[in-house]
């Protein structure tokens, strides 16, 4: 388990805006934690396993596709909130 | 019974990648075959093909979200561009619909997702390897872009698929079950395995003429198709909803008709019968006279077997004045864009009775006297369309012909 810093939550919160901005041609700033992937963003239930992709490659993550499925039935993450929260905690304990 | 209008129109092809640019070229008689630029074809039999333009890449920028690209194979992306484009051409975005009355009908023979693509994607944790491969998956991303939530859905009868689409549009419209139907359909099978597939079974031409002569309708030196692709929707609407709405009523979608010869997988019926058989249904679903027929959009493949069957089908139903109707194939300059050719041609056609111009046969200049009618050698003809017909028949006997009509009387002040 890592401890996470200020200087990393920063930097998750904005891959994770960039991500969703560039993937669903949004506009970065009407991006908020409130905001439904599916509703307000056109996207998929699949976005967090393509998120998930560079997650891993960035922070040297190993996750499991099964340990991921894991996660997201204890934690829903249907709101970029949500997807944050989720990141960190995968971030935070690995698989 | 319903009136069913043509109000949208889209066409990617080998000669343009839209409507204006690939209709330019038809009208000007240009070819859209060449060499295979898309992959090293030097270890295949056959080396040409009739690619869309590399600039097809700037029009799915253009429509394709960047998150659906990577869930799309190229046919989808395609056939997704052009279904926005004709959705953009008929103003369905500008005025109010029903989303329960407005539906998507696509012809495919599949999205094209080959065996090298499915192990590239294995490396990929994405998981986007069973969107990439439903039959329905462009008209379902259609259906999502533009709130459509009537039926969608894909047809498949090979070389038939997208006539099909225009047919099965046209009569949900007549039934009242939607108000408007974007129907189209897309392929691009230009690979090595397609182009060995349909060589095994000599379809395609081996006759080492310069590519753009390759594709010859009815012409005596043909010896098969030049493998295409492309794809094209048309918009089709409740008449009396187009007309109270001022939209651009590009033709009538007069009839149309859908049989089975019952009789070879590979061979049209002997003597063009089945062909025949479907020229006459279509007509007598649109209520109208071989003798109204101005214009004839030929499938036209360049094969030994297609033409001169179609030609004697042409005559089995229009008689004496057979040889007076201009009769044109398309795919002598767009090669055979197989699942999209019957809404290519679809297209085509309804361009030619909006603007009559009937586009020309290229590559047909030595006659075969087996193919003896009008065939528009060479160079497009103004000419007056009151109806036209569009003919499409695949492997296996599934035949569509399709008939569209000017709304209003075309002016005689043009002449033939």
């Amino acid at each position: 388990m890592s401890q996470i810093s200020e200087e990393t939550r920063r930097e998750v919160k904005n891959l994770i805006l960039d991500f969703f901005s560039q993937e669903c041609g949004k506009e970065k700033s009407s991006i908020s934690d409130g905001t439904d992937i599916i509703e307000d963003l056109g996207g998929d239930s699949l976005m967090f396993l393509s998120l998930l992709e560079l997650i891993k490659k960035k922070y040297n993550l190993d996750v499991q596709l099964k340990t991921l499925g894991k996660y997201l039935m204890k934690r829903p993450a249907s709101k970029v909130g949500q997807v944050f929260d989720l990141t960190l905690l995968i971030i935070e304990h690995g698989d | 019974m319903r009136k069913v209008a043509v109000t949208g129109l889209s066409l990617v092809s080998p000669l343009g990648i839209d409507l204006e640019s690939s209709w330019k070229a038809a009208v000007e008689g240009r070819s859209g075959v060449g060499r295979i630029r898309n992959f090293d074809a030097s270890g295949l039999e056959v080396g040409i093909a009739a690619e869309i333009p590399p600039l097809a890449d700037s029009l799915e920028q253009k429509y394709v979200p960047k998150r659906w690209t990577r869930q799309m194979t190229r046919i989808t992306r395609l056939s997704f561009a052009a279904g926005m484009s004709a959705a953009e051409c008929a103003g369905i975005s500008k005025w109010s619909i029903d989303p329960d009355r407005l539906g998507v009908v696509f012809g495919a023979t599949g999205t094209g997702y080959r065996i090298d693509d499915q192990m590239a994607d294995l490396k990929s944790e994405e998981g986007f390897r069973i969107l990439k491969s439903m039959p329905h998956a462009a008209p379902a991303f259609l259906s999502i872009a533009l709130g459509a939530r009537g039926p969608s859905f894909t047809l498949s009868i090979a070389c038939s698929s997208s006539a099909l689409a225009v047919s099965q549009g046209i009569d949900m419209i007549r039934a009242g079950r939607v108000d408007v139907v974007l129907a189209g359909g897309g392929d691009s099978s230009i690979n090595p395995e397609d182009i060995r597939g349909f060589a095994g079974i000599m379809a395609l031409s081996t006759r080492g003429c310069p590519p753009e002569e390759a594709s010859c309708p009815f012409d005596r030196r043909r010896d098969g198709f030049v493998i295409g692709e492309g794809a094209a929707f048309l918009v089709l609407e409740d008449y009396a909803r187009a007309k109270s709405r001022g939209a651009r009523i590009f033709a009538v979608a007069s009839g149309s008709a859908v049989t089975s010869e019952a009789y070879n997988i590979l061979s049209p019926e002997k003597g063009g019968e089945g062909m025949a058989r479907t020229m006459a249904a279509a007509l007598l679903d649109a209520g109208i006279g071989p003798a109204e027929i101005d214009y004839i959009n030929a499938h036209g493949t360049s094969t030994k077997l297609n033409d001169p069957l179609e030609t004697a089908a042409i005559k089995r139903v229009f008689g004496p004045r057979a040889g007076g109707i201009a009769v044109s194939s398309t795919k002598s300059m767009t090669g055979h864009t197989l699942a999209a050719a019957g809404a290519v041609e679809a297209v085509l056609t309804v361009m030619a009775v909006a603007e009559g111009v009937a586009p020309p046969t290229i590559n047909c200049s030595e006659a075969d006297p087996e193919c003896d009618l009008d065939y528009v050698p060479g160079k497009a003809r103004n000419i007056p369309i009151r109806s036209a017909i569009s003919n499409s028949f695949a492997f296996g006997g599934q035949n569509v012909t399709l008939v569209f009509s000017a709304p209003q009387p075309p002016s005689n002040s043009r002449s033939k």
